[in-house]
């Protein structure tokens, strides 16, 4: 295999809180490859949204205290200066972020924000980078191009202000885009929507993308390798088929159970996940997920952090009792 | 369906638009709710489902009478809603309940679990004395899988989901037999869903409930309801048993609101035909004419932009809007 665009490893995210300090992501390492789409999959405190902020370098710091190494393409974002951090984002990684609305600028038009990176990044000049706005608009599937390019967020509806969002991220032809929950705050069918428009676009630009998500049928649609976080950490690492055929971790296994298929027949009853998830400032020893877990024992998974064994290299799982299921 | 124990027919809810000036002159309405006729048989789960705006929390709300409707009838166990007094409906409320889509914002952060579940026994003079009330709020309590002693804590003690239970417990303290739910499920985390989900369906087989239940989400209402209804703005377009439903949708926004569904299970989520709509939601200040769909539809023909299709009964328990169904057009649609 090629060697990886963005290698993280190792990476913890800490906060310092009232209550004592919150350990929010406690080591991952991961690899990402050009053309490559990655999900990261967890509910929500699980890490997964913080876990990305930290190499994008958007969590100040204090509160947030950033351990490890992030590797793109061979140099530390966690020792690059601020300054070097800003001619990194919006080129070589790029963000979209959840919710349209509170991520746009509501007093700048489209045009405004989508030239502000293009003359940053590219030396555009405002011409030019008016006329790349307006071809960036279409790509996405704007209608008008030409007209709601002068327009302000809240004349877009919400699928709208995602595409625009999505040319945003899309503007310098990064590397790496990295989408935290895209589609969450969308109805399916304009969900439906941004999935196929990202898809195509990865196609034909061939930039590798993280997507971070809790909507595990949103992954199976989208995803080559999918990564399930819990208590900041990972807890099960497959393709995306394996994943779903065999999920060997516990927690992956009872979220898979707990949804609902859409389809005729009705299980007689979803499988649920006793218990909530863990406090990060009172963390588990063991396997966070151990007190919610019903293979768990007390001798080893309540004491003993459970690490993915190499061995095992397309499927890695982080569990001390595996559950035995092959696809 | 059993007999039906709610009756809606031709509900309308329009919102009015005023002008500006030294005396606003009413310009508009928008039309969140546009003509809603269903039934809702005794203990079964109707489900509510469409995008965002298209009316089904309005719906929810109107049929409760919780949002004044601007035309149409809600008849409930034989009684019209819309010819009570104030009096009289406080009285048949206490048959009916509802359940909040946000447990954060739906719980009273200064009143104690216990003040919150047993407000509505105060309201209706349920319980007589203080103990009574206490011993009643515990047994709702445990009946949604809470611990009793909790009467005494907060909303933000708790997560989601016990703050979800405590909000079922409150709309069963004055033992309804009809409760909305609205969203229920929405703001949850998925391991935390299937939780509420399945106390809901226990409670309904232990205390024979009659539900309706909103939700965007077609995977949780085709779990969880016996017929589904679909709406889109401001209508039902589709009504039908949960299985006929998703094996055999008729209308073609129903096709494709199932289509984009995502399931989880790559070998089927990658392979299988999904139908794109282009464009977004018309405004329901402006409705297109003709049926609302038509602009998207990708089967609308020559009288989809003029008239405005009825909902008719096509096959047993199976009602559509949509002029490819009715038989005297459905020959020129040539499909």
């Amino acid at each position: 295999m090629s060697d990886p665009i963005l290698s993280v490893r190792d990476l913890r995210v800490r906060f310092g809180t009232k209550r004592g300090v919150a350990e929010v992501v406690n080591g991952i390492s991961y690899d990402l490859h050009a053309g490559e789409t990655l999900s990261i999959v967890g509910e929500s405190g699980s890490g997964k949204s913080v876990s990305v902020l930290a190499l994008m370098r958007l969590l100040a710091e204090p509160p947030a205290a950033i351990a490890g190494s992030v590797l793109l393409h061979g140099r530390d974002l966690l020792k690059a200066s601020h300054r070097d951090m800003r001619s990194v984002r919006g080129k070589d990684l790029a963000m979209i972020f959840q919710d349209p609305m509170t991520s746009l600028n509501p007093v700048r038009t489209v045009g405004y924000q989508l030239s502000e990176s293009m003359s940053l990044h590219l030396g555009l000049t405002a011409d030019s980078a008016r006329r790349r706005a307006i071809e960036l608009l279409d790509m996405v599937g704007i209608p008008s191009p030409d007209v709601r390019i002068d327009e302000y967020p809240h004349q877009l509806s919400g699928g709208m202000r995602q595409r625009v969002m999505i040319a945003m991220g899309l503007s310098c032809d990064p590397d790496v885009l990295i989408a935290d929950e895209p589609t969450t705050a969308l109805d399916v069918t304009t969900q439906a929507q941004i999935t196929d428009l990202v898809a195509e676009l990865q196609q034909r630009i061939g930039m590798a993308v993280i997507w971070i998500t809790h909507d595990l049928g949103v992954v199976a649609g989208i995803a080559d390798r999918v990564i399930v976080m819990y208590g900041g950490r990972f807890m099960e690492e497959a393709g995306v088929n394996d994943l779903y055929a065999a999920p060997n971790h516990p927690y992956t296994d009872g979220l898979l159970g707990s949804l609902p298929m859409p389809g005729a027949d009705r299980p007689e009853k979803l499988v649920t996940i006793p218990g909530l998830p863990p406090d990060p400032v009172a963390m588990p020893p063991g396997c966070p997920f151990a007190p919610r877990c019903v293979h768990s024992d007390a001798s080893r998974c309540h004491i003993e952090v459970p690490v993915f064994e190499p061995d095992r290299a397309r499927h890695l799982v982080a569990c001390h009792y595996p559950l035995q299921v092959t696809a | 369906m059993s007999e039906p124990l709610l009756e809606v027919s031709d509900l309308q809810v329009y919102f009015p638009v005023y002008g500006k000036g030294l005396v606003p002159r009413h310009i508009n309405d928008v039309k969140a709710v546009d003509g809603v006729t269903f039934q809702v048989g005794r203990g079964e789960t109707l489900g509510l489902v469409g995008e965002s705006g298209c009316g089904k929390t309005t719906t929810g709300l109107a049929v409760l009478r919780l949002i004044e409707p601007t035309g149409g009838s809600v008849v409930f166990d034989g009684v019209d809603l819309s010819t009570l007094d104030k009096r009289d409906l406080r009285l048949l409320r206490k048959r009916m309940a509802l359940i909040f889509q946000d447990p954060y914002a739906s719980l009273d952060p200064r009143m104690s679990i216990g003040a919150i579940v047993g407000e509505p026994l105060e309201i209706h003079r349920l319980t007589q004395t203080r103990a009574d009330r206490d011993d009643r709020v515990g047994e709702l309590l445990e009946l949604v899988g809470l611990s009793p002693d909790y009467r005494n804590r907060y909303p933000h003690e708790f997560s989601g989901g016990q703050r979800q239970r405590v909000g079922i417990a409150r709309a069963l303290a004055t033992e309804p037999d009809f409760i909305v739910c609205d969203e229920p499920i929405a703001a949850l985390d998925v391991s935390i869903q299937a939780g509420i989900m399945n106390l809901l369906e226990d409670l309904q087989d232990e205390l024979g409930l009659t539900y309706i239940f909103i939700a965007h989400d077609l995977s949780a209402v085709q779990h969880f309801s016996d017929r589904i209804a679909v709406m889109y703005l401001g209508r039902v377009v589709e009504v039908a048993d949960r299985v006929a439903l998703y094996e055999t949708p008729q209308h073609p926004y129903t096709a494709a609101l199932l289509s984009a569904v995502p399931v989880p299970n790559p070998a089927v989520q990658r392979t299988r035909q999904r139908i794109i709509l282009e464009g977004d939601v018309p405004s329901p200040l402006n409705p297109p004419s003709g049926c609302s769909f038509h602009q998207r539809c990708p089967k609308a023909f020559e009288p989809c932009p003029h008239v405005d299709p009825a909902l008719r009964t096509t096959k047993r328990d199976h009602d559509v809007a949509c002029h490819l169904h009715d038989p005297a057009l459905s020959g020129a649609a040539g499909a």
